[in-house]
């Protein structure tokens, strides 16, 4: 492994190559049970959080905030592109 | 609310799957869904889909009663929904317990931009494939990275280089010259088959910073 600089850590740290040959020997079952695991967690927690803080908000209205967040983090919406 | 996900998924394609066989609409799904099979792990939020509804001259109006019928949820009301996605050509809603949105990209056979483009090509190559268990249509592996080279934000150049790595062995390579060039993204794709192996290298030098 090459030695980390300011330049170079990000590519180390996150060691895509590794993830790619994870993705081919990892079974699909096993990587969409994990996928479903980490979806439903952060759901539910969000709406648990979210609501804790803002009762009078419907579950509804929780899940539109969390898409609204999800599309800003994203950083661009494909309508306006 | 268990097994939000697969819930959503089930739901969603039971729906598409009856609209192509009473009404010969075709549809696949495209985005972050496709990551376990097509590139690296990624949560996502939302499931993203592209339905043709000009083919068989079925307006908004028509799909968005039959969505009504299977009992999906408006973000505000279908009223406003009709209205937006005559604008934009995207439906946004919800599944049946309105926790996961739903993406409803629109063919547009008429718009000659390259990000409306990629729809019909990506149709006509589509594949059946299993996800989460579920028997269902989605786009190739060659469009996957076509239509992502062409949205170009970093994620998107994330996934196509993820389904590059894996698989440039057996992928349609002259198919993806040849469209590529078509959609001006040469560029992108020369790159991405240059062998370079990081997002972050990948990201600064097509956008060059």
């Amino acid at each position: 492994m090459s030695q980390m600089t300011e330049e170079n850590f990000r590519k180390i740290a996150r060691n895509f190559k590794g993830r790619v040959e994870m993705m081919n020997k990892t079974p699909l079952e096993k990587l969409e049970k994990l996928f479903i695991e980490y979806y439903d967690y952060g759901i539910k927690d969000f709406i648990r959080t979210e609501r804790k803080k803002f009762p009078h908000k419907t579950r509804k209205e929780v899940v539109i905030r969390l898409y609204e967040l999800h599309d800003k983090l994203k950083g661009r919406k494909r309508d306006s592109e | 609310m268990n097994e939000i996900l697969p819930s959503a998924l089930k739901q969603i394609i039971n729906f598409l799957e009856k609209l192509e066989e009473e009404n010969f609409i075709n549809y696949y799904l495209v985005g972050g869904i496709l990551v376990n099979i097509y590139s690296v792990f990624r949560m996502t939020q939302d499931i993203d889909f592209v339905i043709d509804l000009i083919s068989n001259e079925m307006n908004i109006e028509s799909y968005i009663l039959q969505l009504q019928k299977f009992e999906f949820s408006p973000l505000q009301d279908w009223k406003t929904t009709i209205s937006l996605a005559k604008q934009s050509k995207i439906i946004q809603f919800f599944d049946k317990q309105d926790v996961v949105k739903f993406d409803n990209y629109i063919i547009d056979k008429i718009d000659r931009n390259k990000y409306k483009r990629v729809g019909p090509i990506a149709l006509k190559r589509r594949l059946r494939e299993k996800l989460f268990n579920i028997e269902c249509w989605v786009v190739s592996k060659e469009d996957f990275i076509i239509s992502k080279l062409v949205y170009g934000g970093w994620q998107d150049y994330t996934d196509a280089l993820g389904c590059w790595m894996r698989f440039s062995e057996t992928l349609d390579v002259p198919y993806m010259e040849k469209v590529g060039k078509d959609l001006e993204i040469k560029r992108e794709l020369d790159l991405l088959m240059s062998g370079i192996d990081d997002p972050d290298d990948y990201f600064k030098q097509i956008k060059g910073y």
